[in-house]
């Protein structure tokens, strides 16, 4: 189909929220977060923490559904969703 | 000392109005070994074959002519015949003074008459060489591999199945059911399509003979008939179905949200989602592009909250082989892409939907769960996709004005309040009780207004629809606002389809659909032996049609395997074992290879050999042969279309191959086209029979032109014909360069069996050019026919 | 009152008079009215584009004495649209050139009294000399 549509019940779906947590302090700004969020929540940021590293910040926190992949990711443990409800459901593109 | 028969049919007038048959049997009656020459007014009736037995009997005829209609016609009649007489079929020869003189020549009755003649002449000449053949018989199995889970492979999986052979159903969707699952009622009875599927689909899952192979995919598919190979890639589902207990849990966490394509992305789903309400296998399906990620697990929750264990993220894409003995192709339609539609404003517009959209609204509404309001005001605008040059469709898509009787009437009838208005510009309702059913339409106060709307325009505010056409019954123009608009979409043919065409080298008609082999006689064969077609595959069509050919099909398949063996014309290659000297040169160069050297000679596999003839070219001692094509039965022909042919006349032959050239020569002359009666057609198995020697030959012997008809490369029989005819062709050119004979007497043409305008076209043109060089001088043939051997394979043997 | 028509060899002559100047397989046409619904200037003429195919096809010279062909605007959205690919506007040109050809004066200038001519804007007379439409 060349036409691409919003479905009529997108708004009644609910999915879980999450909100994400960061230890900036602690991150070593290996990126695999950024990299492996499937919502893409998270992007590189241009701060810097007190190692010198660039820690990632929270650029679309509405999209972020609790999955869990950043936490079970990063090697410093230094990111994790918590459950935070539910919200509308969207599409992922 | 041969004892021949000739007949020729006056084909109840379709010959004997244009040609006149006594001269014709004359005209052969004087040579020595016809024994007997006669008329009769249809010799495919029982009268007439009757006289042919007799006659073999009486007469000890030991090969028979018949000048009648096309051998591809009643060739097996004939052949039957002469059994029955106790005679092989071999000694058989056909001349087509019908399909390819009376009828393309029907106003020139002498021309017709002396071409009749000649061709009757090439026929003697050919069964003179015949040898007393037998049929080929080979063993067959009872595995069939159905392509596509839609009703159409459905009912065909559930006849053989229940035939007692071995189907593989192969389906690229989770479930089978196909677009019917997607229906709300069907015309004209108002069935409810998924309660009507429903239990055919679980006798589906339920018979022991059908190996149903769901979210799979074909990748390969390689054989013949008796032997094909086929790979599938089966796409894992995630969820074992065994364990699945659709209890939806999954469901519940899963945070991937996607279009559903069960209601053509009107309603959403999750990743981890259940097919429909009516799937077969019945259990949930992980979508993995939808999902989060699988490698690495992203999410994960579905198999937490999973009580039987069921999901199982460790399952893999698998390759599963097998060999079956016959095909079914059951691909389907796809609805035409309403977008291209632009003047519509289908995407752009959020009242204006498609028919199937308008379905699964239905669907919900009549379950209490409307989609979305409808309004009061709607309306439906037939042909969209069809019946439109703008969009590169002429074709009518045939459901369509029924499909849009029947919603409109749903719509009107659950809702009388409601104005449905049609624009349509004919309505076509030709089937059993369709009439009747757009009567009652028209009687519920559906509005039927004929005249195509030329656009729709949005209000910005109220996103209303305004809809102008002219209502060419009173010559009115209307201008009307609508609540919703219903685009009445065509169909068209699918991606897949495509896909399986290019691996089985099924040719296409042109309206794009897959070609049946014969429109009227074989409507579920394909020119691939062994595999059918059934359903919308081959073109648009509502259920009971497509029923109706699934079970013609299994029919078919079933005709072939049902006795364990089959039979096969005996046209392969054969070795002049006293000429062979062992080079070897013809091993490599067989498509089949069907060539092996045992003790310094070459030997044919008659199994593998699909009797192509390419290998014939390369041998420089001429000991390789084709039965029932022999090289001197080919000299014979091209010799007896040039034995009467005067200086002034310009004569043009034709090779036409089996699948596509002859058939299409006999489709011109059914329609009746007229071309240049300088030609002589010469029937071959592929045009790679036709040797570059042959074709000089042809030149010395006095022809002006050569002309080899093939079918198109992608749907040949023979793959590596073409590339083979292409280098005969460019070998026989350099030689006629190289002792000044124009090389622009030599065409080489693919076709498919529609090109009708084309055949006549490339004929013509070849006489034309014929004509204008004018004949071959005498010293140029001289030089040609010196030492022919010596140009044709002095040197590399190479071609 | 509804005219009553009896069809003759003469309707062919014309039917392939049109067909010849204009190109078109005038025939092809199914009547589908999309040109009509399409036709930005429908709303002044007095038969509408399909149905000056049709009588075109039943070749009814009544049609020349339509003024349709005059108010198109020669803007090919018939012709894009057509479903059947038939070029509209080539046979509305047809339809002109053959009343054209015709040569036929409706404006008599030497008739026109002088203090009217003087009134007149000159557009108005060279128009009224060129096109025949008066």
């Amino acid at each position: 189909m060349s036409v691409v549509r919003t479905p009529y019940d997108l708004r009644k779906i609910k999915i879980p929220k999450g909100e994400v947590h960061i230890i900036k302090e602690r991150c070593k700004g290996c990126g695999f977060c950024i990299e492996y969020c499937p919502n893409d929540v998270l992007i590189r940021s241009d701060e810097f923490n007190a190692k010198g590293y660039h820690p990632p910040i929270i650029a679309k926190p509405e999209r972020c559904v609790n999955c869990g992949l950043c936490q079970l990711i990063c090697p410093e443990f230094v990111i994790w969703s918590t459950p935070k409800g539910e919200m509308e459901a969207f599409i992922r593109n | 000392m041969k004892r021949t028969g000739v007949y020729v049919c006056h084909c109840g007038g379709n010959i004997s109005e244009v040609v006149d048959v006594k001269r014709v049997a004359e005209s052969v009656g004087g040579q020595p070994d016809v024994v007997l020459a006669k008329t009769h007014e249809h010799m495919c009736s029982e009268t007439g074959q009757n006289l042919v037995i007799h006659d073999i009997k009486e007469h000890r005829l030991d090969r028979v002519v018949i000048a009648a209609c096309s051998p591809q016609f009643q060739g097996p009649t004939f052949k039957a015949t002469l059994e029955k007489a106790g005679l092989s079929p071999y000694v058989l020869e056909m001349a087509n003074i019908r399909e390819q003189c009376a009828w393309p020549h029907f106003g020139f009755p002498e021309e017709a008459t002396k071409k009749a003649m000649s061709l009757v002449g090439m026929a003697v000449a050919k069964v003179r060489l015949d040898e007393f053949l037998k049929k080929m018989t080979f063993p067959i199995g009872r595995r069939v591999l159905v392509i596509g889970g839609g009703i159409a492979g459905i009912q065909a999986s559930l006849d053989l199945g229940d035939a007692g052979f071995n189907v593989y159903l192969v389906e690229k969707d989770p479930s089978i059911g196909g677009k019917m699952m997607q229906l709300s009622r069907t015309f004209p009875t108002e069935d409810c399509a998924a309660c009507i599927l429903s239990p055919k689909m679980a006798d589906v899952a339920a018979n022991r003979n059908i190996h149903m192979l769901t979210y799979s995919e074909i990748e390969n598919i390689e054989g013949y008939l008796g032997h094909y190979e086929v790979t599938v890639k089966k796409k894992p589902t995630y969820v074992d179905p065994d364990k699945c207990t659709c209890c939806g849990d999954c469901v519940g966490v899963c945070p991937a949200v996607v279009p559903n394509e069960l209601e053509e992305g009107l309603l959403s789903r999750k990743a981890i989602y259940l097919p429909s309400p009516i799937a077969v296998p019945h259990a949930y399906v992980l979508d993995a592009e939808a999902c989060l990620g699988l490698l690495p697990i992203a999410c994960g929750k579905c198999k937490e909250v999973c009580d039987p264990g069921a999901v199982d993220f460790s399952m893999r894409p698998e390759l599963v082989r097998f060999t079956v003995d016959t095909i079914i192709v059951a691909t389907g339609y796809d609805i035409f892409d309403a977008g291209q539609k632009k003047v519509y404003g289908f995407g752009k517009y959020e009242n204006v939907v498609t028919a199937l959209d308008m379905e699964r609204m239905v669907v919900h509404s009549a379950e209490g769960n409307p989609m979305r309001p409808m309004g009061k005001r709607i309306a439906f605008i037939q042909c969209v996709g069809s019946r439109d040059e703008q969009v590169g469709n002429e074709a009518c898509s045939r459901i369509c004005c029924m499909y849009a009787t029947k919603l409109s009437q749903l719509l009107k009838r659950s809702d009388p309040s409601r104005d449905i208005y049609v624009f349509y510009t004919d309505l076509r309702a030709y089937g059993k009780g369709f009439e009747e059913y757009y009567k009652r339409a028209q009687g519920d106060g559906v509005k039927f207004i004929r005249g195509r709307p030329a656009e729709l325009v949005e209000d910005p505010k109220t996103k209303k629809i305004t809809l102008r056409a002219e209502d060419t019954l009173s010559r009115n123009i209307i201008e009307s606002e609508f609540d919703l608009v219903v685009l009445s979409v065509g169909l068209r043919p699918n991606e897949g389809t495509d896909i399986i065409a290019k691996l089985l080298r099924l040719g296409k008609s042109p309206d794009g659909f897959l070609q049946e082999a014969h429109p009227k006689f074989r409507p579920v064969d394909t020119l691939t032996d062994g595999v059918f077609l059934a359903g919308t595959v081959q073109g648009p069509k509502d259920i009971p049609d497509t029923v109706a050919q699934a079970s013609a099909a299994s029919s078919r398949a079933i005709r072939l395997m049902n006795r364990g063996e089959y039979d096969v014309d005996p046209v392969t290659a054969f070795v002049h074992v006293e000429s062979c000297d062992g080079c070897g040169l013809c091993v490599d160069r067989c498509p089949s290879q069907a060539i092996s050297l045992v003790a310094n000679v070459a030997v044919i596999n008659e199994a593998l050999c699909k009797g192509c003839g390419s290998c014939i070219a390369h041998c420089p001692k001429d000991a390789l042969d084709l039965h029932c094509y022999t090289n001197d039965q080919m000299l014979a022909q091209v010799q007896a279309a040039l034995t009467d042919k005067k200086d002034t006349d310009v004569r043009t032959l034709i090779f036409a191959d089996d699948m596509t050239g002859y058939r299409l020569a006999d489709n011109v002359g059914t329609a009746k086209m007229s071309y240049s009666f300088d030609s002589r057609i010469i029937r071959v198995p592929s045009c790679s029979r036709v040797t570059p020697k042959l074709m000089l030959q042809a030149f010395v012997f006095g022809a002006d032109g050569i002309i080899l008809c093939e079918s198109e490369k992608n749907s040949n029989p023979y793959p590596h014909s073409v590339p083979t005819i292409m280098s005969h062709v460019s070998k026989a050119k350099d030689i006629l360069g190289q002792v000044d004979i124009e090389q622009d007497r030599i065409h080489f043409v693919q076709f498919v069996t529609v090109m009708l305008a084309g055949f006549v076209n490339n004929i013509n043109r070849l006489s034309e050019i014929a004509r204008s060089l004018g004949p071959i001088p005498a010293g140029p043939l001289r030089r040609l026919s010196q030492d022919m051997d010596k140009k044709l394979f002095g040197g590399d043997h190479d071609s | 009152m509804i005219p009553k028509i009896v069809l003759t060899s003469d309707h062919v002559d014309f039917l392939k008079k049109v067909s010849e100047l204009s190109g078109q397989i005038v025939t092809k046409c199914d009547q589908c009215g999309t040109c009509s619904a399409s036709c930005p200037m429908v709303d002044g003429m007095d038969i509408t584009p399909s149905q000056m195919m049709r009588l075109v096809q039943l070749g009814r010279r009544e049609v020349l004495e339509s003024k349709a062909m005059w108010v198109c605007a020669s803007c090919f959205a018939c012709t894009v649209r057509c479903p059947r690919g038939s070029d509209l506007s080539k046979v509305a040109e047809a339809l002109r050139q053959i009343l054209l050809r015709q040569a036929i004066d409706h404006i008599d200038i030497k008739s026109i009294p002088e203090d009217e001519i003087e009134r007149l804007p000159q557009i108005a007379l060279v128009s009224g000399c060129r096109k025949f439409t008066g």
